[in-house]
């Protein structure tokens, strides 16, 4: 039977364990926060339970916050030409993160998230972040560094993937 | 050509009837939210302050007490400063126009004999054949006599205000007080029972109002400071007596749109009228150079990144806040039509829905 959204909502409101330091805790963008910044964090975190199939958000759409799977799985996914077609790019799992690039900018969603199990995620919101770290820059600090590395990582692995793709693109043509 | 959406995505219509629900509970309980919507305004106002003192790692209930506890004593200050000074002022106008008042009736006579002597039809035709003088005298009269019947009623309708006034002073700072140190948490408790679907447009939406309202209202707040200086330095030099208090008067009065400006300059006029000291050259010069700053160079800067609306908007929003809720509605006419613009803006962004490539 589907559930009612909203309904859903306030359960999940009653249901909400008492606190997400220890998944965060094992995330690299959280692992340097003392206990008393970490409890600003959680603060404004959203805590969000999804059934599964349900989309999380959708690609094209204005990136406008991180999410953190506290239980279930999420398929992430770059939509096809139509809705029923889609190539699953990562399948995530329960201490895992995503979304983070919309923590930076507002740019759309380069892909969808769907929840492929009935999932509960921390959803950290742009704006609500950035107010933070307005009002306790050290947090700031602390998050955007690993946050940089991760990306730095990143862009290392697309640059090689596609110095790889030139090699190969130039070594077919010399053939 | 097929074009295919989702079917899920970009429905309209639970927004529709969320805002519909939204604004018909809103309307039902109208007359407490004057209140509600002050200190609002004044939580968005001190906010800045109480992440300024958060920053120094002190608690945020502690920063805002040590606000309301400057602010009260501001108060006292200025009840103990100005009432003596308003009483001197109130007597010294009451004076003046006691001595002026038997000479009105001949005044006005002469005026009215001699427009009656140009143009004798449209004078009769707008103030009668009688002497105006006597008409005025007469009407005074009546007045005083229906105020004297009316005053038990009168005094009552006083009483009722001053209450409300009271009443006011108290629950405007103590709402302030809870949305300044809880106001992140009923945001939080609001988003969490937005369904899923509209999670991420609800953030965006409310980042979104957030930052334009609170750039606008802080802007104003920049402006009023920087205007009340420039006055009240500008009207000491003039020599106009009690220039601080009308230069604060005034920067306060600016931030209501149109009629705000003209108030300030009102008020110093009547002040260098009434006491003859200063001249009304002086008032008119330095509010002069005070708009053409505000104007030229401090509402530029402060207000660029705020809410951006056409004048047209502007002013049709300023009529109709003031015609449907008075100086409160002239004041939040601006932010109010900003974040309506802000949320339909990112309500369609976010509700569009996706278009997939089309079919050959």
């Amino acid at each position: 039977m589907a559930q009612n959204p909203i309904w859903s909502s306030i359960k999940s409101l009653i249901s909400a364990p008492a606190t997400l330091d220890e998944t965060f805790r094992k995330l690299p963008m959280f692992e340097k926060l003392n206990r008393k910044q970490m409890k600003e964090v959680e603060r404004i975190i959203h805590r969000r339970t999804y059934r599964a199939g349900e989309e999380i958000f959708h690609a094209g759409d204005t990136g406008v916050a991180l999410y953190v799977i506290l239980a279930g799985e999420v398929r992430i996914v770059i939509p096809g030409e139509n809705p029923d077609e889609g190539v699953e790019v990562a399948r995530l799992s329960a201490g895992d993160l995503f979304g983070e690039l919309a923590l930076l900018d507002s740019s759309p969603r380069s892909a969808s998230a769907v929840a492929a199990s009935p999932t509960e995620a921390a959803a950290l919101a742009r704006p609500d972040w950035l107010d933070l770290i307005d009002r306790q820059p050290a947090i700031g600090v602390e998050m955007l560094l690993p946050l940089a590395k991760m990306l730095a990582v990143r862009l290392r692995a697309a640059n090689k993937a596609t110095v790889e793709e030139l090699r190969a693109a130039k070594a077919s043509k010399e053939k | 050509m097929n074009l295919k959406a989702h079917d899920e995505r970009g429905a309209w219509w639970p927004v529709l009837l969320t805002a519909t629900v939204v604004f018909a509970a809103l309307y039902m309980v109208r007359s407490t939210l004057p209140p509600v919507i002050l200190a609002g305004i004044m939580a968005y106002l001190l906010n800045p302050f109480v992440d300024f003192g958060e920053r120094r790692t002190l608690p945020r209930w502690a920063v805002i007490g040590i606000i309301y506890l400057i602010i009260v004593g501001l108060i006292i200050l200025s009840v103990f400063y100005l009432v003596p000074a308003l009483i001197n002022q109130l007597t010294d106008i009451q004076r003046e126009l006691r001595s002026l008042w038997p000479l009105v009736p001949a005044y006005l006579d002469v005026w009215v004999d001699w427009a009656r002597s140009r143009f004798p039809s449209a004078v009769s035709m707008i103030v009668g054949d009688e002497p105006l003088g006597v008409r005025v005298v007469v009407g005074a009269q009546s007045w005083i006599t229906s105020a004297i019947t009316q005053a038990p009623t009168m005094l009552t309708s006083v009483l009722t205000n001053i209450a409300n006034f009271l009443l006011y002073f108290v629950m405007v700072p103590f709402i302030a007080f809870f949305l300044l140190r809880d106001g992140r948490a009923f945001k939080m408790w609001v988003i969490q029972l937005v369904p899923n679907r509209y999670f991420e447009t609800t953030l965006h939406v409310v980042g979104g109002i957030g930052e334009s309202v609170g750039r606008y209202l802080r802007g104003l707040l920049i402006q009023a400071t920087i205007l009340a200086t420039i006055a009240s330095i500008g009207l000491t030099i003039a020599g106009v007596k009690y220039a601080v208090i009308i230069g604060v008067v005034a920067g306060i009065a600016n931030m209501i749109p149109y009629i705000g400006p003209t108030f300030g300059v009102l008020i110093g006029l009547i002040i260098v009228i009434t006491t003859s000291e200063g001249s009304v050259l002086g008032v008119l010069i330095v509010f002069g150079i005070a708009q053409f700053i505000d104007n030229w160079f401090v509402a530029p800067v402060v207000m660029s990144r705020s809410v951006k609306l056409h004048p047209l908007i502007v002013f049709l929003a300023v009529i109709l806040g003031g015609t449907y809720a008075g100086i409160l509605g002239m004041f939040l006419a601006i932010p109010v039509t900003g974040a309506a613009f802000v949320t339909f803006r990112r309500l369609r962004e976010g509700l569009k829905p996706p278009v997939y490539a089309t079919e050959p």
